[in-house]
C-alpha cells in the first residue's frame, strides 16, 4: 500500500511512555537510520503537525498513532488532522497503533480508508514493509 | 515507566552476556539483579532481589527444582524460557511461561517478550486493584449508616458523614472539623477512625489529615499539593501520598 517511498521519518503518538519506548525501539532496531520523533501527548504531538504542515522536512512520513489517550484521543487526532493542507495530507500517513479489545473500535479505525490499522506491539514485518 | 527486575537462570556464559547487553541498551525497561547456573543455586538470589522477571534455561534439573517457588513469600516471577530445545516449549505452557526464545536471541524478539511480561504484571495489577475496590466498595455500602459516633468523656455524638470537613490527629485523640465549623473531639486516634472513613470519599492526605474529598474546593499545585475547603483551610497533602492520592481523584 505504501511501497512507493521508503519511510526516513515517523512520528509516535502514545501516552504510555512504555509503549512509545517499545514502538521506537523496535523501528531503530530494524533500522537505526529512521528518524524517530516521540510524542506523550496528543495535543502537541498535533499541534506540531499543524505548524509544520507545509514544512516538508520537518514532517514524520509516517505517524503511528495510539486510540486511547487523554483530553484528545487517536479519533480526534484523525479528525484534526483531515482539517490540514492537501500537502500534509498526501505526505503523511497514519497508522492507528492500538491494544484495542473492543471491536467497535477496529471498525471504527477501518472505516477511514486512508488510515492503517496495527496492533501492538507491532511487528518486525510490518516495519519492514515501509522502511524496506 | 516501569522497570523489570529481571535474574538470569542459565548456565551458558554467552546467553548471559546477550541478555546483560540487552539490559544495558534498554536499561529504562530492564534491569538484571544477577544470574545462576541453576535455579537451586540461584534461589537465595531470587528470595534476596524478589525479581519479577527470570530468563530460565528449562533444564530437567532446573524445572525439577520448580518446587522451590512455592516456598517464595512474594509473586512467583514470570518465566521467559531460554532453548534451543523446541520439545520443552510444552513445560512452558504447564509453568505458564509468558514467552519463549531460541537461540541466538534476537533483540527484537526479546523487547516484544519484555512487553509482554510488562503487560501482563500491568493487567494482573489492575485486576487486582478492580477486585480490591469492589469489596471496598461492598463493604462500605454495608457498613454504611451514613453516621459515625464519636465518643468523648461525657459524651457520644453522632454526627452525617458527609458534614465532615476533615479529620485531624492530635496525639492520642482526633479532632473532626464540621462543615458548620463545629469542632468535635475524640479520644480515639485516627488510624482507629480510618478503617471507619475508609470510603469511596475519604482519603488520608497525610499522617495528620483525612479528608472528605467531597468537601475539597480545589487542588492548588505550588511546593506540593494542597487541598481548599470553605473557610480558608488550606491542608497540604504529605509527597509520599501525592501519587496515590492523584490515582484516588481519578486524574
Amino acid at each position: 500500500m505504501l511501497k512507493t517511498n521508503k519511510v526516513k521519518k515517523i512520528m509516535i503518538v502514545d501516552d504510555n511512555e512504555f509503549d512509545c519506548y517499545i514502538t521506537s525501539k523496535i523501528i531503530n532496531n530494524l533500522d537505526a537510520s529512521v528518524d524517530i520523533m516521540e510524542f506523550n501527548s496528543s495535543v502537541i504531538a498535533i499541534q506540531y503537525l499543524e505548524d509544520f504542515q507545509n514544512s516538508p522536512e520537518k514532517l514524520p512520513d509516517l505517524i503511528f498513532l495510539d486510540i486511547y489517550m487523554p483530553i484528545f484521543d487517536g479519533f480526534d487526532f484523525i479528525e484534526k488532522f483531515n482539517t490540514f493542507s492537501n500537502f500534509i495530507k498526501s505526505h503523511t500517513k497514519i497508522c492507528i497503533l492500538s491494544t484495542t479489545v473492543d471491536d467497535l473500535y477496529i471498525h471504527r479505525a477501518r472505516v477511514n480508508d486512508s488510515v492503517l490499522f496495527a496492533s501492538k506491539p507491532i511487528t518486525k514485518e510490518f516495519i519492514q514493509s515501509f522502511i524496506v | 515507566m516501569r522497570l523489570i527486575k529481571a535474574l538470569i537462570i542459565d548456565s551458558n556464559a554467552d546467553i548471559i552476556n546477550q541478555l546483560t547487553k540487552f539490559a544495558e541498551e534498554n536499561s529504562v525497561i530492564i534491569d538484571i539483579c544477577g544470574a545462576s547456573n541453576s535455579l537451586e543455586e540461584g534461589i537465595e538470589l531470587v528470595k534476596t532481589y524478589k525479581p519479577e522477571l527470570l530468563f530460565l534455561d528449562p533444564t530437567d534439573a532446573n524445572l525439577n527444582s520448580f518446587v522451590l517457588m512455592k516456598e517464595l513469600d512474594f509473586n512467583i516471577p514470570k518465566f521467559i524460557f531460554i532453548t534451543d530445545d523446541e520439545s520443552k516449549a510444552y513445560q512452558g505452557y504447564k509453568y505458564n511461561a509468558v514467552d519463549f526464545q531460541k537461540k541466538p536471541l534476537d533483540y527484537n524478539e526479546l523487547i516484544i517478550s519484555i512487553y509482554k511480561v510488562i503487560k501482563l504484571i500491568e493487567m494482573e495489577i489492575s485486576f487486582q486493584n478492580q477486585k480490591v475496590n469492589q469489596i471496598k466498595g461492598v463493604n462500605f455500602e454495608a457498613n454504611d449508616t451514613g453516621f459515625i459516633a464519636i465518643s468523648s468523656s461525657d459524651k457520644i455524638e453522632l454526627i452525617k458523614l458527609e458534614d465532615i470537613v476533615y479529620c485531624k490527629a492530635e496525639g492520642k485523640y482526633t479532632e473532626f472539623v464540621l462543615s458548620n465549623k463545629q469542632k468535635i473531639l475524640s479520644s480515639k486516634n485516627l488510624g482507629e477512625f480510618h478503617t471507619i472513613l475508609y470510603s469511596t470519599y475519604f482519603f488520608r492526605i497525610h499522617h495528620s489529615y483525612v479528608v472528605n474529598i467531597k468537601q475539597i474546593l480545589k487542588i492548588t499545585k505550588k511546593d506540593g499539593l494542597y487541598c481548599e475547603f470553605g473557610n480558608g483551610i488550606s491542608l497540604p497533602v504529605a509527597k509520599r501520598r501525592q501519587e496515590e492520592f492523584v490515582k484516588f481523584l481519578k486524574l
